[in-house]
């Protein structure tokens, strides 16, 4: 990939130490909160209900193998 | 309350000595999961603005000549980019004083090294991870070796660990550079540094992103078609440009799985 420099990426304002450590702040609280929720949904995993499974049921093949199925990472 | 003693043998019968939720058909645990997932995928996409937020932090110029020793002798921090666009320097503790000392590293920053993607995915993407502790390199060599790590691994010499927060505990700073010039673009430190590990999330503390085009970066950023640029760790030297079949298969998985089927009937 060919190397950009800062004019061609529109390269965000550069700052001094303090306003950088203070727009950190600023998404360090966004970023703890992402933290908590992530331990909130594991928590909720643990609570889900338990499905029986018969361990002798040979499971279907990988659709990776079979359709080249794909995720989305835009969900569409 | 159960001994441990009680406890093993339980576990030792494969049964679990625990409250555990109810056990329900397959409809309903299914129900259950998906509203589950409702909250999962809103993490997920709270994870994807959080990433575009840092994408468009302010940059700090590094203009301190920072030295570090490597295996070939001293390095700057411009040389820790081996040419590439985009550095993350992982402080990691393995030095005197740290338990473990010298057969080996802090057992967390053990275990986060342990859990390193292959790199050549991240390298793809105009990226280099490096490690950086203050033991000799004899030591840190040693060290690679016996824990059977590939990462590159450095030694600091001044005042980086101060300078960028992990005096005293671990943490990733993201930098990128602009020819010679080096700035500080973002810093994941305390329970952040559990997710690291995978390629994905250290491309998500990055200036460039994943650089798929999916994502929302300010505008010029570069972007590639998603998956396209996906290789084997082994193949991306050996492949300049995406392998045709490959393309077709990510452009239309349904065309590509039916030309697949007709080919193995003929």
């Amino acid at each position: 990939m060919k190397d950009m420099t800062r004019d061609e990426l529109r390269a965000p304002k550069i700052v001094g130490r303090n306003t950088f450590q203070a727009e950190l702040d600023v998404l360090r609280v966004r970023e703890k909160a992402q933290t908590r929720e992530g331990d909130a949904i594991a928590a909720a995993r643990r609570r889900l209900p338990v499905l029986e499974v018969d361990g002798a049921t040979p499971r279907p093949p990988s659709p990776c193998r079979n359709r080249y199925a794909l995720y989305r990472p835009d969900g569409a | 309350m159960a001994t441990s003693k009680e406890r093993d043998k339980e576990h030792g019968k494969g049964h679990l000595a625990m409250n555990t939720p109810p056990i329900v058909s397959q409809q309903e645990w299914e129900a259950a999961r998906q509203q589950l997932l409702v909250r999962e995928k809103a993490l997920t996409r709270s994870r994807d603005a959080l990433a575009a937020e840092r994408r468009r932090m302010p940059w700090l110029a590094v203009e301190k000549k920072y030295e570090f020793d490597g295996p070939k002798g001293k390095v700057s921090l411009l040389d820790l980019f081996e040419g590439r666009k985009q550095l993350i320097v992982y402080r990691a503790f393995f030095e005197p004083g740290v338990f473990g000392w010298p057969e080996h590293a802090c057992r967390g920053c053990s275990l986060g090294a342990d859990q390193v993607a292959h790199l050549a995915h991240l390298n793809a993407r105009n990226t280099t991870l490096a490690y950086a502790s203050r033991a000799p390199q004899a030591d840190i060599e040693r060290l690679k070796a016996r824990m059977g790590w590939k990462i590159p691994w450095y030694t600091m010499t001044d005042s980086f660990d101060t300078d960028f927060g992990v005096a005293e505990w671990h943490g990733h700073n993201a930098f990128i550079r602009d020819g010679d010039k080096v700035f500080r673009t973002y810093f994941i430190n305390g329970r952040g540094d559990e997710a690291m590990g995978s390629t994905w999330n250290y491309l998500d503390m990055t200036v460039l992103g994943r650089q798929e085009e999916w994502e929302d970066s300010p505008e010029g950023y570069p972007q590639t078609p998603p998956y396209k640029w996906w290789n084997w760790h082994d193949n991306y030297g050996a492949e300049a440009s995406p392998d045709p079949k490959w393309v077709d298969i990510i452009t239309d998985p349904q065309e590509a799985a039916r030309m697949r089927d007709t080919e193995a009937k003929a």
